[in-house]
Order: structure tokens, then C-alpha cells, then sequence
């Protein structure tokens, strides 16, 4: 055999266990879930039913209600992009204390999501912390009901998620803020460029990338990742009132006999959904950039 | 290529298609072999009963894996407490110490929906328990295809000291196919009352009770004007407790049946004069969502609706000062008049994964003994007895306990509604009705989308 054959041939045998892997640990199941869609599915039992799940999925309302709260998610996102470019700049320029707000920020990111949860669903409790505080302050009764209404269900969920993110977030434009060259900055500065200016004319600019991955990143957790904070804060109520795609497809799956085909169906329609939002993203951002 | 190349080559491919065959083979209703169920199957009482011995050879041990779901196994008040020191424990040392070849081992697993999405999980993974603790009704139905029906492990004596069979058997029949085997007995909801609260407000319930909606407001009205919250009630407005009855009375058993196959709507002006009462509670002030049995043990509620399972926290809360009646008719023309709901909420099913179904049921018709039954009530389990002719004289002196007991066994006992719903349905009616207790949802809408789903339900069946 020729030596180029040879090693082309162990390359790809190389691979081979990593594919095998891939294969039944993320192709096998979207191919299954795909199949399971068009079928009536209790875990045990299945038989085809061609497009009705789909056509239940458009036509009984509740896509809608599920998108919406997925959206005002994903409308959050610019609010933590924002917030996160603040404190990473704040960070980066060494401010007073920067040491322990660093540390401060990033706490959040290494608790998980059920534990963030049940961290604020204790504070927002009808007698918890905040209404306490609130009280204390003269701003309200003490007796608001944070969890069990909407909109205020959403902004302890907004609360929590921007919480969270916002370590992770300054940890990501800290990284890029590192890789923009000194020189600019010191040019900036002899050239008389103020703190906004810098800001908005190089840091801004040079962040494109950085912000492009954040945003994108974000958007598919607003799609994907939401269940476990839903779970731990809201269970999806009052209501079905904030209760994202991803808790649905639990909900049908997990806690709705026979409806595992349905949940499958729900899955397909998110990963279109989440693609499509990605791939709307790169598109624009790659227009931005250019 | 070498023939030592290709030799390679395909081990890997076929240990490449092996894997994926092997995460493939979920298929649980499938053969059993490999659990080695002895033939057990779900169509119906047909199950042929395999040897106890199956999968244990002589002088090994059967090992039975019970998943624990309700029997408490923490103290919150005393952590320290031993695991040996909870009923379970000890009811698992007397039935090992009377059967030395069987060996149970307990794993506990969170309680309600949880446990039923675990179980189906495991179901369809195959590697369910054998025995756990589910909630009774179309919760274990909906869950039939994972669980070992049970007619032929059942004697007519075990079915015969029991009640509670309908909420275990398919269709809720008196006879068929069935799932589980009833776990006690809730009792009945009612209404648990602070005495001297009410004394304080000028009422005597036990003299002069709230016969109708009309007069239970009035009631709640004193109370309130007494400065007391008349009400707690948790986020959901209580609805399985305490709203399901004034639906469910309104419209009789078999009006819950013709509501569930469609026959009659939610959305009806008997079932929409119901809600707007319901609501009318909460526009008068008199409920409070807020850790309403904290605040009634506290003192600073004046009513909650419980059954047997709050009694021993409520009485050691307020001793003496505790009351307890039936919650009032909500009108002197309901179908169903001075009951409640309640029954047997919950059973024991024997998984199909489990390879010793004929032990698992001999285990529970343990746990379910007459002595057994007494011996968890005594320990403070919150479950009521579900044995024919008991006499509460045998295990309790509490005036409100023998009263549960006999009220869980009136014909003017509705069994949990709730239960009898699709599950799906139930799930959607607690969510949605925190909207309306919120009152962001209008009731005729909030009954309206109950029709709307109910339809879908059956439509996808």
C-alpha cells in the first residue's frame, strides 16, 4: 500500500471510535426523535400517524404562547450584552476594587441553574428577602407576588438568567478585550481620546467576534437552555405564562402519558426554530462585520 | 489494503453497529427476557404467575428494589434521627426477619408527578423498581404499559378486606384489569379551623355550620372583619382540595365522566356560577397564598382545607383549639350534598421490569396489612386505613381521626376528580388556574380553554 494510502487509512480509522461515539450519542438520537415524530409514542409502543403531531404543534395555540416567552427571553439578550461589556471594560481598565468585583461577577457561573433557582425563588417568595427589603424601604407593601403573576414572574427569571450570565459574560470580553493590541489604546490616548471614545470607536469595534459569539451563544441558550431555571423558579406558571418551548417538550415528554411522539415533534420544531436563529445571527453579524 | 487492515476495519465497524444497536434496544414492550418477568404481559390479566425462585438460584437471596415515593424517611426536625428509627425501616426488618430468602432494598424517590416521570423513564429503559408507590387513578393508568397487572397475584381475600379497588382497576371498574393495589386512605377533605379565631369573630361552627356558599361568605366576612385572614390556601387555589368538590358536587360522579368523555362541557352556567363564587373569595380579601399552613399553625389564618394528612401537624400546632368540619355545599341543589373528596389516592404497583412480580405483590400485601396499616398510622404516616369493617377504636382516641375515618367511607365521598381526569387534563387545570385565582384570567375563558384541552386530549387517544 502506498505510505500516503496507509496514513490517510490510519487517520480515518483513528477517527472511527470518535464518530462511533458521536454517532450513538447525538445521530442516533436526533435521527430517533425525528423517526418518533411522526408517530403516536408511549416509550414502549409506537405506531405512525404521519403528520399530526405537526399539525397539532401549528394549530392548537400554544406554539405561540411558548414562542412569545421564548422571545422576550431572546429580547433580554442585548440588555446582559450590554451589562457584561460594561463591568468587562470596568475590569479591564482596573478600577478600584476590580480584584473583587472579578470574583464578585463570576460566583453566579459556577452554581447551577437549579440552585440559582432556588436561591431567588426563596428570595422572591411573597415573605422573602426582597419584599422584606422593599418594605423596609417604604416602596411597596411587602406583599407582592412575584412568582405567581406575569410580568413579574419574567423578571425574576430575567433577573436570574442576566444573574448568571454576567460572569461569563465578562469573562468572554475580557479574553477579548486582552487581544487588542496596547498600542491602539496608547495611541488613543496621546491622540486625546476620551473614555467614550475609546470605547465606541475601539473597543466596541475590535469586540465584534467576541460579541457575535456571546450573542449567538445566548440566543441558543434562550431557546435550549432555559429548562432547568424554569423548573427551579416558576414550573412554567402562573399559567402556562413563562413557560419556554424546552419546559413544554419536558412536560409532554415527562409528564404527559403518550405524548412522547408529540415532544419529539416539539423538538424538531425548536431545532428549526434554533437554527434558523442562528443562522439569522451569523448573517447579520457577518453583514455587521463587513 | 492488508487483510489484517481489513480485519480491523470491520471489528470496528460491527463494534460501532453493536453499540448502536445496543442503545436501540429500548424497546419495553419487547421481550423480557433479559429482566426475565416470567411471562408477564399487559394485556390483561392473563399474567401467568412464575416461580418466586425465578432468577435466584437455591439458598440466594431475592432481591426486591422498592422504590420509596411517601413513607418519610428524614426528620426535619431531628436529622439526627437513624434511617432504622422510620416506619419503613422497621416494617422492612419485620418482613425480612419472616422471610429470610428476600431481601428489599429501599431507594427513595421524590414524591408525585416526579415519581412518575422516574418510573417512566425506567419503564422505558426497563430497569424499573419492583415495586413503588404511584398515584392512584389515570395516573397509573397512563403508566399501564410499564406495570404488571395483578389479577393473578391477587387473592379474593386480599381483594375482598380492601377498599379502594376501583381507583386501581382500568375504567375504575368493580372488576377488570388490575394495576395496583390501594394504598389507605386519605379520608376526606374539609375544612381544618382555628376555634378561637372563630370565637373571637362570634362563630360556632359546630352549633351552627355553613350550609351553603351564601353562608359560608357571611362567615368568612365575620372573620374578616374580626381581623383575621379568613382563608390560606395554597398557590394553586387549592383546586383539588377544595374547589374540585363544589365542581364536582355540582355536577354529580357521573357528571364528572360526561365532562371527561366530552358528553358536557367545563364551560356550562352550573360549572361557571361555581367559578365566579370561587373567584368572589378572592375579591373579598378572604384568601391568602402565602404559606397558608405556616400562618394557620401560626394563628394568623383562621381556616384551612385539609384532610387526614394535616390533622396530627394542625393538632400539635393548636391542640385543643382545632376544629374540623366539612366544607359547606356551595347550593342546596347540587347533585352530591354534605360530603366531600377524598378516597384512596395513591397504590403500590409492581413494575414489568421486575423479575420477582409474585414476591413484589406479597410485599405489598404486607405493607398493607391490617397490622401494618395500624403500626405506620401509629408511627404518624399521614394515611388513613383502607381495610372493610375497621374500627378506629384500635389505633386512635382522636375524635377528629375516627371522624375521618368515617367519613372517607360515606357514599357522599367523591373520589379524587382530579384522579379521574386525564392526568394531562389535571396538570393544565392547577396551571391554569393560578391565573385565575390571580384573576388574570377570566373564569368563562379559564373554562373555556379546559374544554378546548380536554378536547384535544381525547381527539390525540
Amino acid at each position: 500500500m502506498h505510505f500516503r494510502t496507509k496514513e490517510s487509512m490510519t487517520g480515518y480509522l483513528s477517527l472511527l471510535p470518535a464518530f462511533a461515539a458521536l454517532a450513538a450519542i447525538v445521530f442516533y438520537p436526533m435521527v430517533n426523535t425525528f423517526y418518533h415524530s411522526f408517530t403516536k409514542w408511549n416509550g414502549a409502543e409506537s405506531h405512525g400517524i404521519g403528520l399530526r403531531n405537526y399539525t397539532l404543534i401549528f394549530t392548537n395555540g400554544e406554539l405561540w404562547t411558548l414562542l412569545r416567552n421564548n422571545a422576550i427571553f431572546l429580547l433580554s439578550i442585548p440588555g446582559i450584552l450590554l451589562l457584561s461589556l460594561v463591568v468587562s471594560v470596568l475590569l479591564f481598565e482596573e478600577v478600584r476594587g476590580w480584584r473583587f468585583f472579578r470574583s464578585l461577577y463570576y460566583i453566579p457561573t459556577i452554581l447551577s441553574s437549579v440552585v440559582v433557582g432556588m436561591l431567588m425563588k426563596m428570595m422572591f417568595a411573597q415573605s422573602g428577602v426582597v419584599n422584606q427589603l422593599l418594605h423596609a424601604l417604604g416602596l411597596t407593601d411587602g406583599k407582592t407576588e412575584w412568582l405567581t403573576q406575569v410580568p413579574t414572574a419574567f423578571m425574576v427569571l430575567i433577573f436570574c438568567f442576566y444573574w448568571q450570565t454576567l460572569g461569563q459574560g465578562a469573562l468572554i470580553f475580557l479574553s477579548g478585550l486582552s487581544s487588542i493590541s496596547h498600542e491602539i489604546f496608547e495611541s488613543a490616548d496621546l491622540d486625546g481620546a476620551g473614555w467614550w471614545q475609546r470605547l465606541f470607536h475601539i473597543t466596541i469595534p475590535s469586540l465584534v467576534p467576541t460579541i457575535v459569539y456571546f450573542t449567538v451563544t445566548n440566543a441558543i441558550y434562550c431557546f435550549i437552555g432555559l429548562f432547568s431555571l424554569v423548573y427551579a423558579v416558576t414550573q412554567g406558571g402562573p399559567g402556562r405564562e413563562t413557560t419556554p418551548i424546552d419546559y413544554m417538550i419536558y412536560i409532554k415528554a415527562f409528564q404527559t402519558p403518550d405524548q412522547l411522539g408529540y415532544a419529539s415533534a416539539l423538538s424538531i420544531v425548536l431545532f428549526a426554530i434554533a437554527l434558523l436563529a442562528s443562522w439569522m445571527q451569523i448573517r447579520l453579524s457577518n453583514r455587521f462585520q463587513d | 489494503m492488508h487483510s489484517n487492515q481489513r480485519k480491523t476495519l470491520a471489528l470496528l465497524l460491527a463494534a460501532s453497529l453493536a453499540l448502536l444497536a445496543a442503545c436501540g434496544s429500548n424497546d419495553a414492550s419487547g421481550s423480557n427476557s433479559s429482566a426475565g418477568t416470567g411471562g408477564a404481559n399487559a394485556s390483561g390479566g392473563t399474567t401467568s404467575a412464575p416461580s418466586a425462585s425465578t432468577g435466584a438460584s437455591a439458598g440466594e437471596k431475592t432481591k426486591l428494589v422498592f422504590w420509596n415515593t411517601s413513607y418519610p424517611t428524614i426528620d426535619e426536625n431531628d436529622k439526627t434521627k437513624k434511617k432504622e428509627d422510620f416506619y419503613i425501616y422497621k416494617a422492612i426488618a419485620r418482613y425480612e426477619a419472616a422471610n429470610p430468602n428476600v431481601e428489599i432494598v429501599i431507594q427513595d424517590i421524590p414524591d408525585g408527578t416526579n415519581a412518575m416521570t422516574k418510573f417512566q423513564t425506567a419503564g422505558i429503559a426497563n430497569n424499573g423498581p419492583d415495586v413503588t408507590n404511584l398515584w392512584s387513578g389515570n395516573y397509573t393508568m397512563d403508566l399501564k404499559s410499564f406495570i404488571q397487572p395483578l389479577n393473578d397475584y391477587l387473592k379474593p381475600s386480599d381483594i375482598d378486606a380492601m377498599t379502594g379497588w376501583n381507583a386501581v382497576t382500568e375504567n375504575f371498574a368493580d372488576t377488570g384489569t388490575i394495576y395496583g393495589v390501594p394504598d389507605g386512605s386519605d379520608g376526606t377533605i374539609g375544612i381544618l379551623y382555628n376555634k378561637k379565631l372563630f370565637a373571637a369573630a362570634g362563630l360556632d361552627p359546630e352549633q351552627n355550620p355553613p350550609a351553603t356558599y351564601d353562608d359560608f361568605v357571611a362567615m368568612l366576612q365575620k372573620l374578616k372583619d374580626s381581623g383575621v385572614t379568613p382563608i390560606g390556601s395554597e398557590q394553586d387555589g387549592d383546586f383539588v382540595y377544595f374547589l374540585d368538590y363544589w365542581l364536582a358536587q355540582t355536577v354529580g360522579t357521573s357528571g364528572i365522566n360526561d365532562i371527561v368523555n366530552g358528553k358536557t362541557n367545563f364551560n356550562n352556567p352550573k360549572l361557571l356560577q361555581v367559578m365566579q363564587g370561587y373567584v368572589q373569595l378572592y375579591k373579598k380579601g378572604f384568601v391568602t397564598n402565602d404559606q397558608p399552613q405556616t400562618q394557620f399553625y401560626n394563628r394568623k389564618v383562621a381556616l384551612i382545607f385539609g384532610g387526614y394528612g394535616y390533622l396530627n401537624d394542625a393538632r400539635a400546632a393548636l391542640g385543643d383549639d382545632l376544629g374540623m368540619m366539612k366544607i359547606p355545599n356551595f347550593s342546596s341543589d347540587a347533585l352530591v350534598k354534605n360530603g366531600g373528596i377524598g378516597g384512596t389516592g395513591a397504590d403500590f404497583v409492581v413494575s414489568k421490569s421486575s423479575r420477582h412480580p409474585e414476591e413484589a405483590v406479597k410485599f405489598i400485601l404486607f405493607l398493607v396489612s391490617k397490622d401494618e396499616q395500624i403500626a405506620r398510622f401509629k408511627d404518624g404516616y399521614g394515611k388513613l386505613l383502607n381495610l372493610k369493617n375497621v374500627d378506629p377504636g384500635e389505633f386512635t382516641n382522636d375524635p377528629y381521626v375516627v371522624k375521618q375515618q368515617e367519613w372517607a367511607g360515606e357514599p357522599a365521598t367523591i373520589f379524587w376528580p382530579d384522579n379521574i381526569y386525564p392526568s394531562e387534563l389535571s396538570d393544565y387545570i392547577s396551571s391554569m388556574n393560578e391565573l385565575v385565582v390571580k384573576q388574570q384570567l377570566d373564569v368563562r375563558d379559564f373554562l373555556a380553554k379546559l374544554d378546548q384541552k380536554r378536547d384535544e386530549i381525547n381527539k390525540q387517544r
